[in-house]
């Protein structure tokens, strides 16, 4: 199909591939932030993301135990500690792909994250429904091909 | 070879007038001869010191293995440094020891094979090279205290405009929807965060100034500086039903009265806040003396704190709680400790999760200030 075979551009949504579907878990103590992330996510044109939010790792050790979850989104600070030492337990016992969040982006986190076991990154101060959809896409494939 | 008698006077001389301890020893271990300095750092005479064995001159602990080094010398002589890579300790005869550096000389002469010694003492240049690297440790922990310090303080000041500039998008997008509900919430949070950068701001000046300022010390009552602190939280206090009792005898610290007031409102209003839901504060304030001190304890039945934070609660930026839980910049306690260590009071905080929290003040007799102060 090619796109001057149609003038409706709300034809084309009807060929597009179905939304993939995920559960993901959203990790972060700011009910502000977890409010907009949300709210971008509910904004998705490529994802369905069925989204649960806690605040604190206690919360997500408990609830990654009860469910299956398609990938963790984790702010980078979560009341006194960083969330660094959770990424790297989890990471090393078979969990979903882990995404940092955070609101202070540095090479330095960044490198920290990763090193933990993160295998994306998302700024805070640049979270857009693009930002998300690619990083998360990224993470699922790669995830998948592993 | 036989030296002239003016090349061995001049030998004996520049050997004498060597400015490190020299000496000869024989293929026993025995002094054959020593200079000058050799003498003052010993601290023996010649004549006690020529025919002795050269580990009179080492601690008693390392003389039997000195005796097996030196037979291994002899066995294989060459010019060296000793004791390379570990630290080599001399004795003094009054007893006392200091570190040095040794090096050896094995020569041949008319009548036998023997030693030349050099001994500096090196324990200035060792104190100093161990003053340095603690130096050097106290800096590296001063950077990494401070690039912690810049990395949380970009965090939470960008935190509120980060939330302001989200939310007027939010609020502009819910107008064009017509959707109330989303247009009060972004509005609620845009304002809940222009406070909150204000409020950070606020403290940020206030710490710079408690670290920074010089203080005006003058003789203060404690109770009358309570009594204050408590006036400016009355209207918390009358909101949340707290009871607040005293114990103790009123004394008197040496202060600058607007950091002890800005001290004491962070501690109370902290021993306000943390109350457990549901439950009225209350707050029991303890006044004694103890040997060499006074001290001001501050006790709450609040929701408390593990005690593997009661130091980490102390640095700027340090929150236990998110802050829709329980408001704050997380930068209060660092105000106290700061105003504490500069006035040479010592701020200490314990507690038990669900139990309480304790913070204590202790202030010296004698106080000692590590700030500008002035009376």
């Amino acid at each position: 199909m090619t796109s001057d075979s149609r003038t409706n551009t709300e034809d084309i949504d009807t060929f597009l591939p179905e939304k993939d579907r995920i559960t993901a878990l959203l990790i972060d103590d700011d009910v502000e932030d977890s409010f907009l992330f949300s709210r971008l996510v509910a904004r998705s044109k490529q994802i369905h993301f069925d989204i649960v939010t806690c605040r604190t790792v206690e919360n997500a050790s408990e609830l990654m135990r009860k469910a299956r979850f398609d990938v963790v989104y984790i702010d980078y600070w979560l009341g006194m500690d960083t969330s660094i030492g959770f990424i790297h337990s989890e990471s090393h016992q078979a969990a979903p792909p882990l995404i940092l969040i955070t609101g202070l982006d540095t090479p330095d986190i960044r490198r920290c994250a990763y090193r933990a076991g993160a295998v994306g990154f998302l700024a805070k101060d640049a979270l857009s429904v693009q930002a998300i959809e690619s990083v998360t896409l990224a993470v699922l494939n790669q995830d998948r091909n592993h | 070879m036989t030296l002239s008698q003016d090349t061995n006077d001049m030998l004996r001389l520049a050997f004498e007038a060597c400015p490190a301890a020299m000496l000869m020893v024989n293929a026993d271990g025995r002094i054959e001869l020593v200079n000058e300095e050799c003498e003052r750092l010993f601290g023996f005479d010649r004549g006690s010191l020529i025919g002795q064995r050269v580990e009179a001159l080492m601690p008693e602990n390392i003389r039997a293995r000195h005796v097996e080094d030196r037979t291994g010398f002899a066995r294989a002589p060459s010019k060296r440094l000793m004791g390379v890579g570990r630290d080599l300790v001399a004795r003094r005869r009054d007893g006392s020891e200091f570190f040095v550096e040794v090096g050896l000389t094995p020569i041949e002469t008319a009548h036998g094979p023997r030693i030349v010694a050099f001994a500096v003492d090196i324990t200035a240049r060792r104190d100093a090279e161990h003053a340095l690297r603690r130096a050097m440790h106290e800096l590296q922990i001063a950077n990494e205290n401070l690039s912690r310090f810049a990395y949380v303080a970009s965090h939470d000041i960008q935190e509120p405009l980060r939330k302001i500039s989200a939310f007027a998008d939010i609020l502009g997008a819910a107008m064009a929807e017509n959707d109330a509900e989303e247009a009060r919430y972004a509005a609620q949070v845009m304002a809940t965060s222009a406070q909150h950068a204000r409020r950070l701001v606020a403290d940020l000046l206030t710490y710079a100034r408690a670290a920074n300022q010089s203080y005006a010390v003058e003789s203060i009552s404690i109770h009358a500086a309570l009594e204050r602190a408590l006036d400016s939280l009355s209207q918390t206090i009358v909101d949340q039903k707290a009871d607040i009792q005293w114990f103790g005898e009123d004394f008197s610290v040496e202060a600058d009265k607007l950091q002890l007031h800005q001290m004491l409102l962070n501690i109370l209003s902290n021993a306000l806040k943390y109350h457990k839901p549901n439950i009225s504060p209350r707050l029991r304030l303890h006044l004694s003396a103890l040997p060499g001190a006074r001290r001001l304890a501050v006790e709450d039945e609040g929701i408390g704190f593990s005690v593997a934070d009661k130091e980490q609660i102390f640095e700027p930026f340090r929150r236990l709680h998110a802050r829709g839980d329980y408001p704050g910049t997380g930068i209060g306690l660092a105000i106290c400790r700061t105003v504490a260590t500069k006035h040479g009071w010592r701020l200490t905080a314990d507690s038990t999760p669900t139990v309480g929290s304790t913070f204590e003040l202790f202030f010296p007799n004698r106080p000692e200030s590590n700030g500008d102060t002035k009376a």
